[in-house]
């Protein structure tokens, strides 16, 4: 597929030319970002993709698992391949809002307010067991991600693009934790899982880490510019009416399906779309296919889905895997049911 | 996601990953404990009994009484009932089936043959002889009882033993084969009998009734899941599920029930004797001493399968009038044949007969017989015989009628010849005859005193003009067959005057329809109230001619339903002579008793001459006009004629079944057609070509889910044994973007449209050489596509 673009030549103008070549540029960036991502996480390709595309389409992401099997890593790995500012917060029980929006303080020099801008002022942000904080504390990170912007003292300070939250969470089950309520899981656009590493990635870790950690070495492959260009391109990739129905149809069936007690959102539908395009485009084609979204369910709304308490005791099986596993797997389940019994446009068509 | 609920994890069932909640909560029902299932497998016993009894009702034509029906069917119940109870037990599929035979043969032992049994119901040696035996007398009994027939014992062992032998047919094909669909065909064996002996109007009641039954058991055997499972595409099964649609069941049951019994009826040309074939292996017609000739004869002419009584071959240049019987005793009761008290041996030479004088013509006819499906006691010969010879067994011969009888053998199956007289008298012999009555042959004019006064003034105004008894006698015959009486076989039953005695021939006279005898009775009767003797005689009428040999003789057919009855009158030096009052069969009169003879004798006096070239050219049209009209005797002829126009239907049918069948393969093809030209010109090529080969696909039973995308199915489709990738990738990657991405202003160029229709041919040949021919065939003729495409409506 890495010929489409020039298949069609004559197709779309400038547009189209412009279009072809940001999509070359976007393919080298993007790959020598996933290189780098490669390098500190060993194995795990899907889950470096994810949180590319995740940066790519200015979402957030949540990366939820057990301590230890390289959140934090990945974040911060994301981070210190694209060239631009990068804070990290640790959430504690104890962290105020005001530690994450920033603080107006009494200058006795200037006699004015001054603010301090916080740790959210910056393009990436990572945001390190964000359940461990207050809800109070977590719903002043939430709404920066969505406004894209801080309010403090009736000032209004706005954040510079690109503003991309990275955050980590233990599972909720485990002790000293405040579970994120739906409304704000909602605002991530992808949540992935670490796992566990397999037995060769593990082994083949503890000699990457003999002498220094891989992070150490990383460099900044892309600059703030090339990481907008790349951000301009992924948008202005074309979504065909069909594939937006087929999208619609998906999350329409969430929330018709019997097994599942809340269904998406249409903000969930929004964040679809906008991580399919940039999958089309790291795949090198200017237009969305509904693989595309397919690809993109699971990661995209699995974590925004209730299940119906029977349902969940239905695919309660014997505690394989992860803590919590179980119940994400049962929502994987289900969407993929709804996946597969979702009319994809190009066969729908053909019974019209 | 908060999953406080920390139960103790129990072994869920397996989530169907398809299945709704409802339909994992009902699977595992299906395999509570076999006990379940066995005692619903009992329950559909009783339904089998029905579908073999309700069947066995309609033997009730064939048989009188209706004690055969309850022991048949005890033992049925008996044999169904085993195995419906050894089913209920924990045993292996076949013990049930060994036990219904076991009961079989115990119930037989018991009912037909208890005095050879061991301890009373142990089948031994001579227990199978003794059944062996019985059998034997049912056939005997069978070809020789008419119909009803009285159950004698061999007849309802016979009936015992085959229907529980099909009972135990039916139920090893339910239960043990499990393929409950081909326990139909028990029912209809049991059906077709009473139509392949007899046939009759079909029940259409009892038809739909064991229709009903048959469905209904395989409606339950469905939802019991009894029976084979054979595998099926997905999209099937998702949208019928076995046994649990009822009104679907109920309305497709019904409406091929009512389509079974309406389309035969409103299909022209297609009666039950459509496709009758007269064959000589057919069961005989039964004359015998014992049966009254007259009723016999009635029966076997409302006959509609006419079957081949007797061939032979004669040096006659016209048919031959065969005899069997004279009836010449007119009394008040029914008319009996002749006596044979008179009668002597064959083998001491044929007598004289009765008042030829030597002066009269006669040239000798020399006739070979073969009788196939006539059983009596009678044998079927020319009048006047002078020699029999070839004959099994005993025969004597009754001088005066001339008839040849045997006590103690039948006609059936007999080859022998007979040389016969051809009396040729001339009108002047005729006329001078004296009408003084012999002594000898007065028994031929006596008549009750109390017979209608109707038949004397009949015979009295219709011969005023004649003077001579010859010239009554032509004078009578004219009256009959000159257009005032008609012939049917069915007004004297509706009239019931059916049968020889006066009062029916009296109404005959009134009612002016009837068939041969009671044209020939009237006639007979008539003539003695004007003195001339007279007596009736019971046989063949010539029948027509198959073929001529080179040796100048001719063979003709004779069958059942040429039965015939005629009047013999006796006339002083020229003896009895044989005349045809009965109209309306094409059949010719003697030349004798026509009222031109006179002056055709004069011109011509041999009756060879002058009736020879007409008979052939004037009786066969008019034979078939009659007997269409009469619609009672078949001319062979015309029933071959309607034969082949049955045939003829039936072909077309069979060919539109053809066209049917195949119509599904012409409309594929047509379709694939199509869109390949329409790859060519319309602005979505590659779409058409990718439909094209997911129809293809779905002809070759690949599941094409609608959830699928594009992609995912090319890779299916790559992974193909045989499947070339990069045609598969060039339409992918056409149709992806011909479908989603942003319409370009050009078109595609021809040369790129041709590549992907050689793309898509190649994607298809690929799939036809990976599949078997078998799968290739039942792409090309049931293609499953189509049928998702009306589906969709």
């Amino acid at each position: 597929m890495t010929n489409v673009a020039s298949e069609q030549p004559s197709g779309e103008g400038l547009l189209g030319e412009s279009l072809g070549e940001g999509l070359d540029e976007f393919r080298r960036l993007s790959s020598a970002i996933l290189e780098n991502l490669q390098r500190v996480i060993n194995g795990k390709a899907e889950i470096a993709t994810l949180s590319l595309v995740v940066l790519l389409a200015e979402g957030h992401l949540l990366v939820e698992d057990v301590p230890g099997v390289g959140k934090t890593t990945l974040a911060k790995a994301l981070a210190r391949s694209v060239g631009c500012t990068v804070s990290r917060i640790q959430f504690t029980p104890d962290l105020l809002p005001s530690d994450v929006t920033g603080v107006s303080i009494y200058n006795q020099h200037a006699r004015e307010f001054e603010f301090k801008p916080g740790a959210v002022f910056a393009n990436i942000v990572i945001a390190d067991e964000i359940n461990r904080a207050s809800p109070k504390t977590q719903s002043a990170l939430l709404e920066c991600m969505e406004e894209r912007q801080v309010s403090i003292d009736g000032q209004t300070y706005f954040l510079d693009a690109p503003f991309s939250v990275v955050a980590t969470q233990n599972p909720i089950e485990m002790e000293g934790t405040y579970a994120l309520p739906e409304a704000q899981r909602d605002r991530f656009m992808v949540r992935v899982s670490m796992g566990y590493p397999d037995a060769r990635a593990e082994v083949a870790m503890l000699h990457n880490r003999e002498l220094q950690s891989p992070l150490e070495s990383l460099d900044a492959v892309v600059s703030r510019e090339q990481l907008m260009r790349m951000i301009e391109t992924a948008r202005s990739v074309f979504v065909s009416p069909a594939v937006e129905q087929y999208a619609v149809n998906l999350a329409q069936a969430t929330r018709k399906d019997p097994d599942i007690r809340l269904g998406v959102s249409p903000r969930a539908t929004l964040h679809l779309v906008r991580a399919a395009k940039v999958t089309a485009a790291l795949d090198g084609r200017d237009f969305v296919l509904p693989d595309d979204i397919d690809a993109l369910v699971v990661p995209v709304l699995a974590h925004r889905i209730l299940l119906t308490r029977r349902s969940l005791s239905d695919n309660r099986s014997g505690g394989a895997g992860s803590v919590g596993s179980a119940s994400h797997r049962a929502v994987d389940d289900v969407l993929r049911r709804i996946v597969a019994s979702t009319p994809v446009p190009l066969v729908a068509a053909r019974k019209a | 996601m908060s999953a406080p609920t920390r139960t103790a994890e129990r072994p869920a069932p397996a989530a169907p990953v398809g299945g709704s909640g409802i339909r994992s909560a009902r699977t595992p029902k299906r395999h509570t404990g076999a006990n379940g299932g066995r005692v619903r497998e009992a329950v559909l016993a009783p339904l089998v009994f029905l579908l073999l009894v309700l069947p066995l009702g309609s033997l009730a034509t064939l048989l009188s009484g209706d004690s055969w029906w309850y022991s048949t069917a005890s033992v049925v119940a008996v044999v169904l009932a085993v195995a419906a109870l050894t089913r209920l037990l924990p045993v292996p599929g076949i013990v049930p089936s060994l036990a219904a035979f076991a009961a079989w043969v115990v119930t037989i032992t018991v009912l037909f043959a208890p005095n050879e049994a061991l301890f009373g119901f142990l089948p031994t040696f001579d227990t199978l002889r003794t059944l062996r035996g019985g059998l034997a007398d049912a056939g005997a009994s069978i070809a020789v009882q008419s119909i009803p027939a009285d159950p004698v014992v061999p007849i309802v062992a016979l009936l015992g033993l085959s229907l529980g032998l099909l009972a135990l047919l039916a139920d090893a094909l339910i239960f043990a084969v499990r393929m409950p669909a081909l326990a139909g065909l028990v029912p209809l064996a049991i059906l077709g009998v009473p139509f392949a002996i007899h046939q009759q109007t079909f029940d259409s009641v009892l038809f739909a009734v064991i229709a009903g039954v048959y469905l209904l058991l395989l409606w339950l055997a469905g939802r019991f899941g009894i029976g084979a499972r054979l595998p099926e595409p997905r999209s099937i099964r998702s949208a019928v599920r076995s046994g649990r649609n009822g009104a679907r069941a109920l309305v497709s049951g019904a409406l091929a029930i009512l389509l079974a019994i309406v389309l035969p009826v409103i299909t022209p040309g297609l009666t039950p004797e459509s496709f009758h074939v007269p064959v000589a292996a057919q069961l005989p017609s039964v004359y015998s001493s014992g049966v009254d000739p007259t009723i016999q004869l009635s029966l076997d002419l409302r006959r509609s399968n006419p079957v081949l009584s007797l061939t032979y071959t004669t040096t006659s240049s016209t048919g031959l009038y065969l005899k069997l019987v004279d009836l010449s005793d007119f009394t008040d009761g029914p008319w009996q044949p002749e006596g044979t008290d008179t009668a002597h041996a064959l083998a001491a030479g044929v007598d004289a007969p009765d008042g030829l004088a030597s002066d009269v013509t006669t040239s000798p006819t020399i006739t070979s017989f073969q009788v196939s499906g006539l059983r009596s006691d009678w044998l079927p010969l020319p009048y006047p015989v002078t020699a029999v010879t070839g004959l099994n067994g005993n025969w004597t011969v009754t001088p005066g009628s001339l008839t040849v009888t045997s006590l103690d053998n039948d006609s059936d199956g007999q080859d022998y010849q007979a040389i016969s007289l051809d009396v040729q008298p001339t009108a002047a012999q005729l006329e001078s005859a004296s009408p003084a009555v012999p002594a000898a042959l007065s028994s031929y004019v006596a008549l009750p005193s109390d017979i209608s006064p109707v038949i004397r003034n009949t015979a009295k105004s219709v011969t005023q003009a004649a003077t001579s008894n010859y010239d009554k006698a032509v004078a009578l015959q004219t009256y009959f067959t000159s257009g005032a009486f008609q012939y049917s076989v069915t007004a004297p039953v509706e009239g019931h005057y059916d049968g020889g005695n006066f009062a029916a021939v009296a109404t005959f006279l009134s009612a002016k329809s009837g068939y041969c005898i009671h044209f020939a009775s009237a006639m007979a009767v008539m003539a003695r109230t004007l003195g001339i003797p007279s007596r009736i005689a019971i046989g063949y009428h010539p029948g027509n001619a198959t073929s001529v040999q080179s040796n100048g003789t001719t063979t003709y057919h004779v069958y059942s339903d040429q039965l015939h009855a005629w009047p013999e009158l006796w006339f002083a030096g020229v003896g009895w002579l044989s005349f045809e009052p009965t109209p309306g069969l094409g059949l010719v009169p003697p030349a004798y008793s026509l009222p031109n003879y006179a002056a055709v004798s004069a011109a011509a006096p041999l009756r060879d001459s002058a009736g020879n070239p007409v008979a052939p050219t004037t009786t066969k049209p008019k034979a078939e006009a009659d007997s269409a009209g009469a619609g009672a005797v078949v001319d062979p002829q015309v029933q071959a004629a309607a034969q082949g126009r049955a045939w003829l239907i039936a072909l077309v049918i069979v060919l539109i079944a053809a066209a049917l069948a195949i119509a599904p393969a012409v409309v594929r093809r047509w379709r694939r057609r199509r869109r390949l030209r329409q790859m060519l010109r319309a602005p979505n090529p590659a779409t058409l070509g990718w439909q094209e080969v997911a129809d293809t696909a779905s002809d070759y039973r690949f599941d094409v889910a609608e959830g699928e995308t594009a992609r995912t199915f090319a890779t299916r489709i790559g992974h193909l044994y045989r499947m070339p990738p990069d045609p598969v990738a060039d339409l992918l990657r056409a149709v992806e973007h011909e479908q989603f991405a942003r319409h370009g202003a050009a078109d595609m160029s021809p040369e790129r449209r041709a590549e992907l229709v050689a793309d898509v041919r190649a994607i298809l040949t690929a799939i036809s050489a990976q599949a078997s021919s078998a799968d290739d065939r039942r792409a090309i003729f049931l293609p499953l596509s189509l049928w998702a495409r009306l589906r969709a409506f």
